[in-house]
């Protein structure tokens, strides 16, 4: 995706004299028209699954786009266990992508920087955590969680989140290091910094898109996770997307708080997203021109 | 006194050698000049001066400080960078400042040294700014005033006028040369630009493959340089190089008159005689010690430059303004006064 996004203005035929461009061989409209088609296309499965949410419990499957919403299955759910589990998934998230950023960008630094012997194959061993299914660890994961009395506990998710986010950190922060020039923290060391001066008052700062895009990458990765959620929790740690499994019960399917449940839970990377926009474009596109 | 001293210092990257025994002294207050082709080891000096480099072998003083091993912070320099380096995420202002910053100088004190600085280099009206907002002369100007805020002992300048074109260069050239009068420190300039070089320096220090040729005051260089290479690197058009032999004590060229040689030389050495395009003489035909095939005639507005033929050697005449033609032949004088004798082998200075 990333790179789609970079290479889309190079390999553009440049508008020129002998070929008229798309625009300007076809109507504005018609350009317009394409894009709320698509547009609508891609949202038709998040407007549908909102729209279920505010739909009273009769009225669930009736074909009429005319109903009069309601917010009783949010209440319904407020009522229930999912609180818990929402503020579960906002804190095992939060802290493994926060950890994941303090332990990773001056490993990433690092990497990017540093003149030593075998840095491609440090790299390359961090990127290999990431090559294996994630369902190769559950057994070994479930195993020594119970061993260490970290199975249902919140730290035991942040832990098996920080080991994927991390890996993550460091490969997209690099590029952003490397886009940096050298010369300017050349002149910050002459200008009087230490090394960690440096980093902090020059070096981040000038990678903060980069920041920002990959926070967001990390944290949404371990707010969606079910699968590790499902294995390593039972209880007391239930995440929010495995609390969704839960409304599927023997006595039927609750879907008006399936989809409120489901509205929840897409709100924060919806808003992260919108929040952060700007800088997830030109973050993703900056780092990948040079990786 | 001298403010910087390098004794014997070596830069090695791998196996290979970049900066060979550099011994220098630059004298305090002056302008220093570090010329030479790229790849030459000036830069990779400057920067073991500067501290952003290590020294493989060897030592460096600042004042009576040894600084080899000292980080830059601790080295009481200043440097101003070829691309500028200004952080693109501070003002004007705060590029200027931040050294100051760093080193706990209080506000106040930081906005007076800015707004002086800022004076003396026309600034002050874009304190504001950031450098994306700013020309190349202007960036060009902030790192400057960047490093003059500090108050370091020396200031370290990297080919500082290389991005900017021509005419913006030779205002800058003028612009570093007043400021440097004007605060009187010590500045060690890297370029590859002999004009550059000619012009701003108090002592100019020629290096190739890592080892300096010759140190010295420009005219002192452009007078008597000691070998071919500088020979042929300083002065502009190039200086001619013609091969001659002692035969019978006099020089001989192929195609030319025999030229009184000078006592020291050997019969039969064969020896680069060096003279400099405008100490060629367009002559009558009488005087002439041989004469020039014209093949190129480039009009330099008052003088222009004949390059041709002389005895089958390469030979270039600045000549006053005159009516040659491609193709034509020109009888020339060569005065012996302003011969430079290299030996053919070494190229070393022989008069």
């Amino acid at each position: 995706m990333a790179s789609e996004i970079a290479d889309a203005p190079t390999t553009r035929e440049p508008s020129g004299r002998s070929k008229p461009s798309w625009r300007q061989r076809n109507p504005l409209w018609l350009g317009d028209l394409a894009t709320v088609v698509l547009a609508l296309l891609v949202l038709f499965p998040f407007l549908w699954l909102i729209q279920i949410s505010l739909r009273p419990k009769e009225e669930l499957f009736s074909s009429s786009i005319l109903f009069t919403p309601t917010l009783e299955n949010y209440l319904a759910l407020w009522k229930g266990n999912f609180p818990f589990s929402f503020v579960n998934s906002i804190v095992s998230s939060t802290a493994a992508t926060v950890l994941a950023m303090i332990i990773g960008v001056p490993a990433a630094y690092a990497l990017s920087r540093g003149r030593f012997r075998s840095g491609r194959q440090i790299g390359l061993w961090i990127l290999v955590t990431r090559m294996a299914p994630p369902v190769a660890f559950t057994i070994p994961l479930y195993i020594s969680f119970r061993w260490l009395d970290l199975h249902d506990t919140r730290l035991g998710l942040v832990i098996v989140y920080l080991t994927f986010s991390l890996a993550l950190v460091i490969w997209m922060m690099k590029p952003f290091f490397d886009s940096i020039p050298r010369e300017l923290e050349e002149a910050a060391a002459i200008d009087g910094c230490t090394t960690w001066q440096t980093f902090l008052t020059v070096t981040l700062p000038l990678a903060g898109p980069g920041l920002a895009a990959t926070a967001v990458i990390c944290f949404i990765q371990s707010w969606n996770d079910f699968f590790f959620a499902l294995i390593l929790t039972r209880t007391q740690a239930s995440t929010a997307p495995v609390a969704i499994v839960g409304f599927i019960q023997y006595v039927g399917w609750e879907w008006g708080r399936m989809a409120a449940a489901g509205t929840l839970v897409m709100m924060p990377v919806v808003l992260f997203s919108i929040f952060v926009r700007k800088y997830l474009v030109r973050g993703l596109a900056a780092g990948s021109i040079k990786g | 006194m001298s403010v910087v001293r390098l004794e014997h210092v070596h830069k090695r990257f791998g196996d290979v050698e970049v900066v060979r025994d550099v011994s220098l002294q630059l004298p305090q207050g002056g302008l220093t000049v570090f010329l030479g082709p790229s790849g030459c080891g000036k830069t990779t000096t400057l920067r073991m001066i500067a501290g952003l480099e290590s020294v493989t072998e060897g030592r460096i003083l600042i004042g009576d400080q040894d600084v080899t091993s000292l980080d830059p912070r601790d080295r009481n320099i200043a440097m101003v960078f070829q691309n500028y380096a200004l952080y693109p995420h501070k003002t004007v202002a705060e590029n200027m400042g931040f050294g100051l910053k760093i080193r706990g100088v209080s506000g106040p004190e930081i906005e007076q040294r800015v707004k002086t600085a800022a004076q003396m280099l026309g600034l002050s009206d874009l304190l504001a700014r950031r450098p994306k907002q700013l020309s190349g002369g202007q960036m060009q100007r902030v790192a400057l005033g960047r490093a003059i805020v500090r108050d370091a002992e020396v200031f370290l300048l990297d080919e500082p006028l290389s991005n900017l074109d021509a005419k913006l260069r030779v205002q800058m050239r003028e612009e570093i040369f007043k400021l440097q009068r004007r605060i009187r420190k010590s500045m060690i300039y890297v370029t590859h630009d002999q004009t550059e070089a000619m012009t701003l320096a108090d002592q100019i220090v020629i290096m190739r493959d890592g080892r300096v040729q010759q140190v010295g005051a420009p005219l002192e260089i452009f007078d008597r340089p000691v070998n071919l290479y500088v020979a042929g690197f300083i002065g502009s058009p190039e200086m001619n190089v013609l091969d001659m032999r002692v035969e019978g004590g006099s020089l001989r060229a192929a195609g030319a008159a025999g030229f009184t040689a000078h006592p020291a030389l050997a019969e039969g050495q064969a020896i680069k005689v060096g003279i400099r395009p405008d100490h060629v003489e367009v002559a009558t035909t009488e005087s002439a010690h041989g004469a020039l095939d014209v093949e190129v005639c480039e009009q330099l507005g008052t003088t222009m430059l004949l390059i041709g033929s002389f005895g089958g050697q390469r030979l270039r005449v600045l000549a006053p303004r005159a009516s040659v033609a491609t193709g034509e032949r020109v009888p020339v004088r060569l005065p012996p006064a302003h011969f430079h004798l290299f030996d053919a082998a070494s190229g070393v200075r022989l008069n």
